[in-house]
């Protein structure tokens, strides 16, 4: 076959450069580190598809303009399927050799990201409704949302103020579930959940997480938190959502308590 | 007449007008003999400073140029001397490129292997920016240092 003879004689084709002969070592570097995490995480995988290449049904690297060799398709494949989610659609199937991942993991946050692909009158009503807690929006947005009489909720007074996060927490575990989960909410919005998972956004992206196996690890570990601290909030959005007139009340009443608290903190200093 | 330069194991025709004679005075073979060697001095900067001896062979004028010994290159020797102390290296770079291509294509690379070069592809990598920054560094100070007229007059011109 005529790709094959092709991919044989580029395995023979001398680097002339020096960036070539450098974009070769690198090319080396990131097969190596690829083909060890792939062994590492994968093991049946890894030799299914090492025998592959043993019998000369696959090549060990990719070939000339590609991103990836089959191998590392189906290991970054595992990995969203496995361990976090990869943005697959770019990272492999608009692969070639100069937007390969060489060092560094795609990481594609799944949280709240205002002003690039989500606005907050198009979030759901709940979020909408903390915004609004929050201050960062005026109640006229939910005029044609929230009518009598749950719009009465409008009329609550809110305090002003900053709010210390570990003293919201404290509020919060003292009421029952899914109220309890309010803070999470709060963390999720303000991009301050400890995952890179929510965190992360347009503006600051994660650019750091290298093919390591601490990094990988750790972003597994923060992947299944983020999760958690979805499920937990979709939980208590639910519940404010199900009854906004005499829930959003609740809530309020643990914003406005953890506004005081913080204050009285400050005071104490 | 044909005249012939020796010079340096090298033997080559020059223009005839360049050594026209308006007189046969000592003064017009003075300055014969200074326009050839400026000429000459194109050709090999040691010319300049060289001893001309003008005899016939053949029908023909031989010019021997004879550079004067502890005159000739004092200012290129050193480097030339430098350069040619220097030991031949390949970059690291291509040397490893080259082997790991060669292993690949004789499909000598495993795992295992490849794991092993690991920390000879970061050393290569890391040789070989250390020596792009000194000819950066090099070249930077040559962009900054003040020129000079060269004491011959560059070929070609």
């Amino acid at each position: 076959m005529v790709p094959d003879i092709a991919h044989l004689l580029e395995q023979f084709r001398l680097p002339l450069q020096l960036e070539e002969a450098r974009s070769f070592l690198h090319l080396t570097h990131s097969v190596t580190n690829y083909l060890d995490l792939y062994q590492e995480y994968f093991p049946k995988e890894y030799e299914r598809s090492m025998a592959l290449i043993e019998s000369g049904k696959a090549q060990l690297f990719p070939l000339r303009g590609e991103g990836y060799s089959p191998h590392e398709v189906r290991f970054l494949t595992l990995v969203d399927e496995h361990l976090f989610p990869l943005p697959l659609w770019w990272v492999v199937d608009d692969a070639s050799d100069e937007t390969r991942a060489y060092t560094t993991i795609p990481v594609e946050p799944i949280g709240i990201d205002i002003g690039y692909g989500d606005e907050i009158e198009d979030l759901r009503l709940g979020l909408q409704l903390l915004y609004y807690l929050v201050g960062e929006v005026p109640a006229d947005i939910f005029d044609e949302i929230i009518e009598t009489p749950d719009n009465a909720i409008f009329e609550l007074p809110i305090e002003q103020g900053r709010v210390d996060g570990p003293l919201l927490k404290t509020r919060c575990e003292h009421a029952e579930e899914p109220l309890s989960f309010f803070y999470l909410a709060i963390d999720y919005m303000a991009h301050d959940t400890g995952t890179v998972w929510l965190d992360a956004t347009h503006d600051m992206p994660c650019e750091d997480a290298d093919w390591s196996r601490e990094t990988i690890n750790a972003l597994v570990e923060q992947y299944a938190k983020a999760q958690d601290i979805l499920d937990k909030t979709d939980r208590f959005l639910d519940w404010l959502e199900a009854d906004v007139l005499n829930n959003f009340p609740e809530v309020r009443n643990i914003w406005n308590a953890a506004i005081r608290d913080t204050q009285a903190k400050e005071r104490g200093r | 007449m044909a005249a012939k330069v020796k010079l340096q194991g090298q033997e080559f025709p020059i223009p005839d007008d360049l050594i026209a004679l308006p007189d046969e005075s000592e003064e017009a073979k003075r300055q014969r003999d200074n326009r050839l060697k400026r000429w000459l001095s194109q050709v090999s900067p040691a010319a300049t400073n060289a001893t001309l001896q003008w005899k016939e062979e053949n029908g023909e004028t031989i010019i021997q140029v004879t550079p004067q010994l502890g005159t000739k290159g004092i200012v290129v020797d050193p480097v030339m001397e430098a350069l040619i102390a220097t030991p031949q290296v390949v970059h690291p770079v291509f040397s490893l490129a080259v082997e790991l291509k060669m292993r690949l294509a004789s499909r000598q690379l495993d795992l295992p292997s490849l794991l092993r070069y690991q920390s000879r592809i970061d050393e290569a990598l890391s040789d070989g920016h250390d020596e792009e920054r000194k000819v950066e560094a090099i070249y930077r100070r040559l962009l900054e240092v003040k020129a000079t007229a060269s004491p011959w007059v560059p070929l070609g011109f």
